[in-house]
């Protein structure tokens, strides 16, 4: 249990540091410029904001601007806390993971628009609004296509998902699945060309006006948040901790690698369509597309 | 001891650094940006230094000393190339040519680690609003909103929206001159309702284009210059334009690497922009600009001038007929939408073409005094065209983008001071 | 049920330790001062407060997405007997999508996904 606990605090601060080392060489990548720093900048990063103040506006909803980082990191730890590291070894076991990982989405669309809201701050309160209106549509897909990984487990325990891969992997049986949802994972931690709560047009939207350890926090959970996404992708739909001689919690972090690799990419090469534009299209095209995903995976199960 | 160790590691990351940016402090504060160990940040909550970049106007103090006492603790202000406050006793001030890099390095792990004292704030210290609730938390006033919780208005009177004709409340307020999303300068006031543009009002003019941007086409007046001289700080300034518009798109990375072509450029490197473009491409950024936002007539185009009339399908071009180009089989390029994704392409097509006429063009040399085409559209008169009218109906990000769509000079243009405003 | 705990505590640890973190670091802060507690606009200040009856220009969209939020939550006990139901369970399912499709069709037609 120690070991489970300890592994768990583990995966959310290694995790949270190894995106932020990612996004570093990303961005290197990308500007083509050297990458020199990029290990140790999320660090420094993170003393230099502890060692600034924190802010406060004209009359703000104090309570709900600080509890929001917090929640936010709470839901992205209760998110990790269902993914199973090894066969039984499982920090929360619920019968019902599957809601559980819905219920974490749905509080994160409550959570982020709690912190734009609670300045009293137009820009971070347009970031808030603007949130909500591409955080409901998401999480709508990425619930369809947990579903659809539930049908040949017959159960909604993550364990169980596990599992029912033994013979095949997911995303062979679902190949629909794991993209749509990685999406989620780019709409649950705002960024890049899903970043419509913190973006650059509303000078930091819902954190506009957030500074100092507030604001680190809040930065760190979006960072534990996409490790979190990424852990249970490659729990529901690469196998988890199924894979040959190597032992299962190393092949989780492998997957989980893998996809944050993914993640990270996608979330600094691809530009922001306007917030009415994205609503169509996650309505019209994507939505629909998590419905075949459901019929696929019902069709392959029988 | 714990407190100095995290101080001394704080003082390792990158400088967060608040532009403030005054005429002529634009280009340069492009060049800077780009330097590793700074981080250039949207927000003065996010940032420990406010960089003053060029001088600011009488009428932009006040809104400079609220961005000062915006910035957390510990905060200082560097002033690159321009006259510091009167009443800031020691101020540091880094000459215009010079880059204050080190300066704000230097500063940045004093104010860390105690060496230098966190500023204090220039505006009174008293609410700019003072309160005028009732009871602890001003629950007790009159009205369907139960009282005034803090010394500013309640929103103004309900008006009929622009898109859907519903009465919901109003947002006035001043953006700008600080906004880094919005040209330098340009200070708008906006009537919002959710995200939408009700209406929008000229407060101050944005700064025409700056000396640094302007030096090499100025250089024409008074002596003979290369014609890959000229078409180098036309790419340059391109560029630059484009990064602008690639931060709205949140394609910050592609942004400071058009910024790093554009310093790449005017330092006489030989720069293929088919990569860059791909990328582009890849990216999205065409797409994701909506398709007929921002749209001009031809009769607009034709009076802005320059490479927005050019994306509204206006072949007029100083160089089709100019001495120096005759040999180099110059060809004006257009673009047929006159929108912000128009523009935005025509930007990109000039700079690539630019750069081929640079290559051709050898020693070829445009005489003194000789009539140049500028990267920008005709600087003066201000125009009957207005951005204001552009704005209203548009969602913030959308206008935002159809802002950044035009260079300065036709910004300026259509942003003249106090005609709006009665 | 012990699960149920053991999620509530973690929950709680975490939660509890972004607030400790916020507080602990208040320590050395200096106090807030009334300038700096203006509004972010740019070196703008506004005229009124930003809490107001907000403008939600896709208030339409909520109504459809609680028709299918509903629809969630009778697919969870369907997913766990769907195989032991067979193609009965897929046809009703897919009936049953399709009926909320032809919504999402309608929304589509009307504009309610527009900023409008």
């Amino acid at each position: 249990m120690t070991l489970l606990i300890a592994s768990w605090i583990a995966v959310l601060l290694f995790g949270a540091w190894c995106v932020a080392v990612l996004d570093n060489l990303a961005l290197a990548l990308i500007e083509r410029r050297s990458a020199a720093g990029a290990l140790t900048a999320p660090l420094y990063g993170a003393a230099a904001l502890l060692r600034q103040q924190q802010n406060r506006t004209e009359a703000p909803d104090l309570l709900n601007w600080k509890l929001a980082p917090a929640l936010y990191l709470g839901l992205a730890a209760a998110g990790v806390a269902v993914v199973p590291l090894a066969p039984g070894d499982i920090l929360a076991d619920l019968q019902a993971g599957i809601v559980l990982w819905g219920a974490v989405e749905a509080l994160t669309v409550v959570v982020v628009f709690l912190h734009g809201w609670s300045a009293n701050s137009m820009l971070a309160l347009i970031g808030a609004y603007r949130y909500v209106a591409i955080g409901l549509p998401v999480m709508l897909l990425s619930m369809f296509v947990l579903i659809a990984a539930a049908l040949p487990a017959e159960s909604l325990a993550v364990s169980a998902i596990v599992e029912s891969q033994r013979s095949l992997w997911n995303v062979v049986r679902q190949p629909l699945g794991l993209p749509l949802f990685l999406l989620l994972g780019l709409s649950l931690s705002f960024r890049g060309p899903f970043n419509y709560a913190d973006s650059a047009d509303l000078a930091g939207g819902t954190a506009a006006e957030v500074s100092g350890a507030s604001r680190l926090l809040w930065e760190f959970a979006r960072l534990a948040m996409l490790a979190a996404v990424a852990a249970m992708a490659s729990t529901v739909f690469l196998g988890g901790y199924l894979g040959p001689v190597l032992p299962g919690p190393l092949w989780l972090l492998l997957k989980t690698a893998a996809l944050l690799i993914v993640l990270v990419a996608a979330s600094h090469l691809f530009a922001r369509l306007s917030p009415a534009r994205m609503l169509t299209l996650l309505w019209v095209v994507l939505l629909p597309l998590a419905f075949v995903d459901l019929l696929w995976a019902g069709v392959v199960a029988l | 001891m714990a407190m100095s160790l995290l101080g001394r590691f704080a003082a390792r990351a990158p400088v967060p650094v608040f532009p403030a940016v005054g005429r002529d402090g634009e280009v340069r504060l492009d060049v800077l940006s780009l330097a590793p160990a700074l981080r250039v940040v949207d927000s003065p909550r996010h940032a420990s230094i406010l960089l003053v970049s060029g001088d600011i106007r009488t009428a932009d103090r006040d809104s400079l000393a609220r961005v000062h006492d915006q910035l957390a603790h510990p905060r200082a202000t560097l002033w690159w190339g321009t006259q510091p406050r009167a009443d800031t006793g020691a101020a540091l001030t880094v000459a215009a040519a010079e880059s204050p890099e080190t300066a704000l390095r230097d500063l940045y792990r004093r104010l860390l680690t105690g060496g230098h004292t966190s500023e204090t704030h220039w505006l009174a210290d008293e609410p700019p609003n003072p309160w005028r609730g009732r009871g602890d938390h001003g629950q007790g006033g009159e009205g369907m909103m139960g009282g005034v919780p803090y010394g500013r208005m309640m929103p103004m009177p309900p008006t009929p929206d622009l898109r859907d004709g519903l009465a919901l409340d109003v947002y006035t307020a001043q953006f700008g001159p600080f906004l880094p999303q919005l040209p330098p300068g340009l200070v708008l006031e906006i009537t919002l309702q959710g995200d939408v543009i009700q209406s929008a009002a000229v407060v101050r003019p944005p700064f025409l284009p700056g000396r640094d941007a302007s030096a090499p086409f100025d250089r024409v007046l008074h002596e003979a210059t290369p014609v890959a001289a000229i078409e180098r700080a036309r790419a340059a300034h391109h560029l630059r334009c484009v990064a602008r518009l690639l931060g709205i798109l949140q394609l910050a990375p592609q942004a400071a690497r058009c910024r790093r072509t554009a310093l790449k450029i005017e330092r006489g490197g030989s720069i293929d922009l088919a990569p860059l473009r791909k990328t582009l491409r890849r990216a999205g950024a065409f797409a994701a600009i909506p398709a007929g936002l921002g749209p001009i007539d031809a009769a607009w185009a034709a009076e802005l001038g320059g490479p927005a009339a050019r994306a509204a399908d206006q072949a007029r071009d100083r160089r089709e007929t100019a001495p120096a180009y005759r040999n180099l089989d110059f060809r004006t390029l257009c673009q047929s939408g006159g929108d912000v994704r128009a523009r935005f392409t025509q930007w990109l097509d000039e700079a690539e073409q630019a750069l081929a006429l640079a290559r051709a063009a050898g020693d070829a040399a445009i005489e003194k005094g000789a009539p140049v085409e500028t990267p920008w559209g005709h600087r003066a008169p201000p125009s009957v065209y207005r951005l204001t009218d552009m704005l209203p109906g548009l969602e913030w990000g959308e206008a935002l983008l159809t802002i950044a769509s035009f260079d300065a000079a036709a910004v300026c243009r259509m942003a003249p001071l106090g005609i709006e405003n009665p | 049920m012990i699960e149920l705990l053991g999620l509530a505590a973690i929950g709680v640890i975490a939660v509890a330790a972004g607030l400790a973190l916020q507080w602990l670091a208040r320590a050395d802060d200096h106090r807030v001062s009334e300038p700096q507690k203006v509004p972010f606009l740019g070196g703008g200040s506004p005229q009124v407060h930003a809490w107001q009856r907000y403008h939600v220009r896709y208030y339409s969209m909520t109504l459809l997405f609680i028709a299918f939020e509903m629809e969630m939550m009778f697919m969870y006990p369907w997913a766990v007997v769907y195989v032991a139901e067979g193609i009965k369970a897929l046809v009703e399912m897919g009936m049953f999508l399709t009926i909320l499709s032809i919504g999402i069709l309608y929304g589509w037609r009307e504009g309610i996904f527009r900023w409008q």
